[in-house]
């Protein structure tokens, strides 16, 4: 006959479970940030989000780090003064304005390095609304420059095409000077007032210039 | 007559025992669990009503307010023979129905690229650049109305009761305005187009109303 054993009181629930507790709010954080990604990719990369503000009548400068197409990064450091925004009182050449809209004329000087890659800058003005009233270089029977933000002539380096760059002829041009100014022209319509220009390379960054009075 | 002591000790067998019943019961009841939700989520049309496009109805004439334009369609038109662009003549054995829009961008530039026709036969037509169908109104200005024609060959049996629908995104109109234009088509309208040889015109995209560009 066996004599009666003395029964150790149950564990309680909470620390039968204690290590699966404990992952618990780990596992929750993991599973937000692997589902968050969707996030940065579907959303965040897809507009204007990350803007730096910038004074009428200050220079603003972005500094970023933007895909390059061929795998890798370069870098963007700009300086960007807005001079004013005004009527177009010369029209690019052919630009017939439909009804109902007006040109207005940008005027930017900027500053940068001669070697950074400034191509693929992309010009918008908003209304107080944030209303986007973008660039288009080939449009309403104009052409203007590609590049809103460079000087025609003097565009500086362009961005590499990776193991093309090596078959490919030197662009021949003369070094981007270290200041410069742009003039681009953005159509319209009629009713819009101006109250921002806004500067991009890659979203969701952005330099956002409050017009002057 | 005795009566069981409350208190009688258990012996390990029967710990372990009534331990496997309780495992094997919580393992019934998560497979309980997954198959109600599996019930739920199958029994209801929920993924199709989650995605589904916000399909705002109009008719011809009529200006419907999307997330990201205004659109008014016109009077449509159809015949055997459509001129594209006036450099592009197409003839049918079925009929090409032509449909004017006017697109109002809204918040920022806006490029529309979807469109098919639901035919009255119960058919979904395509409209794609690479086919004989078309839709190309290109990036829109907000606030510069658009001018642009949607083109869509079909069997005549599909004209009366055909509604278009237009879109943003085309590869993907879930979760997003949809335009589900009710063109007012008669068995009438078929009959005439089918036998029609006077070709219906694509006019290239402008921001001028058709007839003044």
């Amino acid at each position: 006959m066996s004599s009666p054993t003395v029964t150790p009181p149950a564990a309680g629930w909470w620390r039968r479970n204690r290590w699966a507790l404990a992952a618990l709010p780990v596992v929750l954080v993991l599973t937000v940030v692997a589902a968050g990604d969707r996030v940065r990719t579907l959303w965040w990369e897809q507009d204007l989000h990350a803007p730096v503000a910038v004074d009428a009548g200050a220079t603003g400068e972005l500094h970023q780090r933007v895909y390059d197409g061929v795998g890798g990064t370069m870098p963007i450091d700009v300086r960007v003064h807005l001079d004013g925004v005004g009527d177009a009182t010369t029209l690019p050449r052919d630009m017939e304005l439909p009804d109902g809209t007006r040109a207005v004329r940008v005027d930017l000087t900027l500053s940068a390095d001669p070697d950074i890659v400034l191509a693929g800058c992309e010009l918008a003005v908003r209304d107080a609304a944030g209303t986007r009233y973008e660039y288009e270089a080939n449009a309403w029977g104009a052409f203007q420059a590609v590049v809103p933000c460079v000087p025609e002539d003097t565009p500086g380096p362009a961005p590499s095409l990776g193991d093309l760059d090596d078959v490919l002829s030197e662009r021949e041009s003369a070094p981007r000077p270290a200041t410069w100014s742009v003039s681009p022209v953005i159509v319209l319509p009629d009713d819009a007032e101006v109250t921002e220009v806004v500067l991009w390379w890659q979203k969701p960054q952005y330099l956002q210039l409050e017009v002057p009075d | 007559m005795s009566v069981p002591e409350p208190t009688a000790p258990v012996g390990p067998a029967a710990r372990a025992s009534r331990s496997r019943v309780q495992t094997l019961g919580a393992g019934a009841a998560v497979l309980a669990a997954l198959a109600v939700g599996h019930v739920v989520a199958t029994a209801f049309p929920v993924d199709e009503r989650v995605s589904a496009p916000f399909v705002r109805p109009t008719v011809v004439g009529e200006t419907v307010e999307l997330r990201y334009a205004r659109l008014t369609a016109g009077e449509p038109d159809g015949s055997t023979i459509v001129r594209v662009d006036r450099t592009t003549q197409l003839s049918t054995p079925g009929v090409f129905l032509t449909v004017p829009l006017t697109i109002v961008a809204t918040g920022q530039p806006r490029l529309l690229s979807f469109a098919e026709l639901l035919g009255g036969d119960g058919r979904t037509y395509t409209v794609f650049t690479s086919g004989r169908s078309s839709f190309l109104p290109g990036t829109a200005q907000p606030g510069v109305p658009r001018y642009a024609t949607v083109s869509v060959e079909l069997p005549p049996e599909a004209l009366p009761g055909a509604h278009l629908r237009i879109g943003l995104n085309l590869e993907d109109q879930r979760s997003d305005d949809l335009a589900d234009i009710d063109l007012g088509l008669t068995q009438a309208d078929a009959d005439a187009w089918a036998a029609d040889d006077t070709p219906v015109t694509v006019p290239p995209r402008s921001d001028e109303p058709p007839g003044e560009s």
